[in-house]
C-alpha cells in the first residue's frame, strides 16, 4: 500500500514538473524579449547601414571618367 | 419682578440691534472667525500629516535626531511625501542642509530628488542658490548634464538653462515628426529596391563602355569612341539620377524629418533629376566629338555639384536617425531613472545599477555633444562655396556623425548590462509601464544664426571674400534682409539674377553689385542665398 503510494506520488510530481518547467522556459523568454524591447531604444544598427547604402563610393571613378572624356 | 423682566428685554434687544448697527464689521469678524478655523484646520491636518510621516520613515532612520526631524515640520504634505520616497542616505543628507534649502529642493519630484542629492555639498549649495524655475529645469536633466551643469559657476549655470525649455510630451508620439502610412513607407522601400538594383547594374555597364572606349582610342578607331564616349555619358546620367532616386526613397520614408522638410528635399532632388534628364536628352542627339566633350563637362559640372548635395542629403537622414536616439535614450533614462526610485522605496540597494546609469548617461552627453558637431559642420558646408572647404567639411561631419554613432552603440551596450541588473535585483520590475517622467522632455532651444547662407554651387575665394564681408557687415549694421543671387549657365550663355528684399545700407549694395560682377565669368552654375533677419 505504501509502496503504491509512493509511486503514484513520484508519478505525480513527474507529471507536474513536466507541465511547469516548459512554462518557466517560456516566461523567461518572454523575459529576455522584454528586455531587448527595451534595448532596441539605443540601436542605432540601421544608422550605419544608411549611411553606407546612400554613400557614394560606387561612383567613385566616374568624375575621373567623365574627365577622361572632356579630354577625348 | 416686572421690572427685572424690562430689563432682560432690553438686554435682548440690544443683543440683537448691536450687529446691525456695523453690519461690515460683523460680516468681517465673522470671516475672521471663520479664517481663523481654516486656518486651525489646515494646521491639525499639516500636525497629523507630519506626524503620520515621523512615525512612518523619519523616526525610523536611525540617523535621524529628534531635532533634525523637526526640521522638516515646515514642509507641505506634497513635499514631505517627495522625502519620504528617499532612503536613509539621502534623507540624513537632505536633513544636514538648511530649512532653506530643504524647502526648495522638497519641491522637486522624487524621482529627481534622488539625483540631486547625489550630488556633493558644494554642488548642492550652488544649486540651492537657483530660482525655482531654472532648480526644475536643472532636476529634469539627465545625470550626466546635470554633473556637468553643476560644475558650472552660477551665472554660467543661469545661461546654459536659459537655453533650455521644459516640454510637456506624449511619449508614443513624440520620436515621428510625421506620421507615414505602412503602404507609403513599403511603396518608398520598394523605389529604394529598384534604383539600388539599376544602379548596380549601371555600375557594371559603365565599366565596360569605359573600358571599350579606351580600348578604341587606343585602337584610333574613331566611331567606336564617339560610340562609347556617348554611351558612357547616358549611362552616367542615368546611374546618378538612380543615385538620387535612392535618396529620395529614404527621404519618403522617414519619419524623423517634417513633412515641410521633406517636401523641399524631395523639390530639391527633383530639379536635380530634371537638370540629369534634359542632359540625357541632349547628349541622345548629339554625333560630334566637340558635342560630345561639351556634355561630358556638364555632366562632369552637375556630379560634382550632386555629389555635395546628395552628402548633405544622406547627413541630414542619419543625423535625424541619430537625435532620435538620442531623445529616445533621454527619456529611457527618465524611465530606468524611475524605476530606480521604485526599487530603492522598497528597500533594494541600486547604488550599484546608478553607476552603471551614470555612465550610460555621460556617452549619451558625449553622442549628442558629437551630433552636435556634426550637425555644425554640416551647415557650414552649406554656407561657403569653395570647393575644398566643402570637401573639408563634409567629411569632418560625417566623422563627428560616426563618431555619435559609436558612443550610442557602447550606450546600448552599456543599457543591456542596466536591463540585466535591473531584473536580477527586482524581477518583478514593469518596463513597459509608462511613468509620468516620461511625459517631461527637456529641450534646447533652437539657436537661430542672425544671418543663414546657403551657397549651391563653387566660387572663387574672391567671390567668398566678397560673400563674407557681406555677413560681417549685415551682422554689424542688425540689417534685415534677404538677398538672393542666381547664375545659371546655358549653352555658355549665363544669365544672372538679384533680387533684394529689405533695405541694405549704400556699403551692402555696392557689396551686393561686385559679388554680382564678379559672376559674370563663371562657367557653372551658382546660386547664393542670403538671409539675415530677427536682429531686435
Amino acid at each position: 500500500m505504501k509502496k503504491s503510494h509512493i509511486a503514484l506520488s513520484l508519478i505525480i510530481i513527474f507529471l507536474v514538473s513536466c507541465t511547469t518547467i516548459p512554462n518557466i522556459q517560456e516566461e523567461q523568454q518572454e523575459e529576455t524579449e522584454k528586455s531587448l524591447d527595451i534595448s532596441e531604444t539605443t540601436d542605432v544598427s540601421g544608422v550605419g547601414a544608411m549611411d553606407k547604402e546612400l554613400d557614394t563610393a560606387s561612383l567613385d571613378t566616374l568624375g575621373e571618367d567623365l574627365e577622361y572624356i572632356e579630354n577625348i | 419682578m416686572k421690572k427685572i423682566i424690562k430689563l432682560i428685554i432690553l438686554a435682548l434687544f440690544l443683543v440683537i440691534a448691536l450687529p446691525l448697527v456695523n453690519p461690515e464689521e460683523t460680516k468681517n469678524m465673522k470671516n475672521t472667525s471663520l479664517d481663523q478655523t481654516n486656518s486651525l484646520k489646515e494646521d491639525l491636518a499639516k500636525e497629523r500629516q507630519f506626524a503620520e510621516i515621523k512615525r512612518q520613515k523619519l523616526e525610523k532612520t536611525q540617523d535621524l535626531e529628534e531635532k533634525t526631524i523637526e526640521e522638516f515640520r515646515i514642509l507641505e504634505k506634497n513635499e514631505l511625501q517627495n522625502i519620504m520616497k528617499l532612503n536613509e542616505e539621502k534623507l540624513v543628507k537632505l536633513a544636514g542642509l538648511n530649512k532653506s534649502q530643504i524647502k526648495k529642493l522638497a519641491e522637486i519630484k522624487a524621482v529627481n530628488l534622488r539625483k540631486i542629492i547625489g550630488l556633493d555639498e558644494k554642488k548642492i549649495n550652488k544649486i540651492t542658490s537657483l530660482d525655482q524655475a531654472q532648480l526644475e529645469k536643472l532636476s529634469n536633466l539627465d545625470r550626466a548634464r546635470l554633473n556637468k551643469f553643476s560644475q558650472l559657476s552660477i551665472n554660467s549655470l543661469n545661461k546654459e538653462l536659459q537655453k533650455l525649455e521644459i516640454k510637456k510630451i506624449n511619449p508614443s508620439a513624440l520620436f515621428r515628426k510625421r506620421i507615414l502610412t505602412e503602404q507609403k513607407i513599403r511603396t518608398a522601400a520598394e523605389r529604394f529596391q529598384v534604383a539600388e538594383q539599376n544602379l548596380l547594374s549601371l555600375k557594371k555597364d559603365l565599366d565596360a563602355e569605359i573600358k571599350l572606349l579606351k580600348k578604341a582610342k587606343g585602337s584610333k578607331d574613331e566611331l567606336g569612341v564617339k560610340e562609347h564616349s556617348k554611351k558612357y555619358l547616358l549611362t552616367a546620367a542615368d546611374a546618378i539620377i538612380n543615385h538620387l532616386e535612392k535618396i529620395k526613397s529614404r527621404v519618403q520614408q522617414s519619419q524623423n524629418i517634417d513633412e515641410e522638410e521633406a517636401l523641399e528635399l524631395i523639390k530639391d532632388i527633383n530639379k536635380k533629376i530634371q537638370e540629369l534628364e534634359d542632359l540625357k536628352s541632349s547628349a541622345e542627339d548629339i554625333e560630334t566629338k566637340d558635342g560630345i566633350k561639351s556634355i561630358a563637362k556638364d555632366i562632369n559640372a552637375a556630379w560634382k555639384r550632386t555629389r555635395i548635395s546628395s552628402e548633405f542629403y544622406v547627413r541630414l537622414l542619419v543625423n535625424k536617425k541619430i537625435q532620435e536616439t538620442i531623445k529616445r535614450s533621454e527619456q529611457l533614462e527618465k524611465k530606468l531613472d524611475s524605476i530606480l526610485a521604485e526599487i530603492e522605496e522598497k528597500a533594494f540597494e541600486v547604488k550599484n545599477i546608478e553607476e552603471i546609469l551614470t555612465i550610460f548617461s555621460e556617452k549619451i552627453d558625449e553622442a549628442r555633444e558629437k551630433l552636435k558637431e556634426s550637425q555644425g559642420k554640416s551647415i557650414k558646408s552649406r554656407a561657403t562655396g569653395i570647393e575644398a572647404d566643402i570637401q573639408q567639411l563634409i567629411i569632418e561631419s560625417k566623422s563627428s556623425s560616426q563618431e555619435s554613432e559609436i558612443l550610442l552603440k557602447e550606450a546600448h551596450n552599456i543599457l543591456t548590462e542596466i536591463v540585466k541588473g535591473i531584473k536580477a535585483l527586482y524581477p518583478a520590475v514593469d518596463f513597459e509601464k509608462d511613468r509620468l517622467e516620461e511625459q517631461i522632455m527637456i529641450e534646447e532651444k533652437e539657436e537661430t544664426s542672425k544671418v543663414n547662407v546657403e551657397i549651391r554651387g563653387f566660387l572663387k575665394t574672391s567671390q567668398q571674400t566678397l560673400v563674407n564681408s557681406l555677413i560681417q557687415n549685415l551682422n554689424q549694421t542688425k540689417t534685415n534682409a534677404e538677398i538672393e543671387i542666381d547664375a545659371t549657365v546655358e549653352k555658355e550663355n549665363l544669365e544672372l539674377k538679384k533680387e533684394i528684399k529689405g533695405t541694405l545700407t549704400d556699403h551692402q549694395k555696392i557689396l551686393v553689385t561686385q559679388l554680382t560682377v564678379s559672376l559674370e565669368d563663371i562657367g557653372e552654375n551658382v546660386k547664393i542665398k542670403i538671409l539675415a533677419g530677427e536682429f531686435e
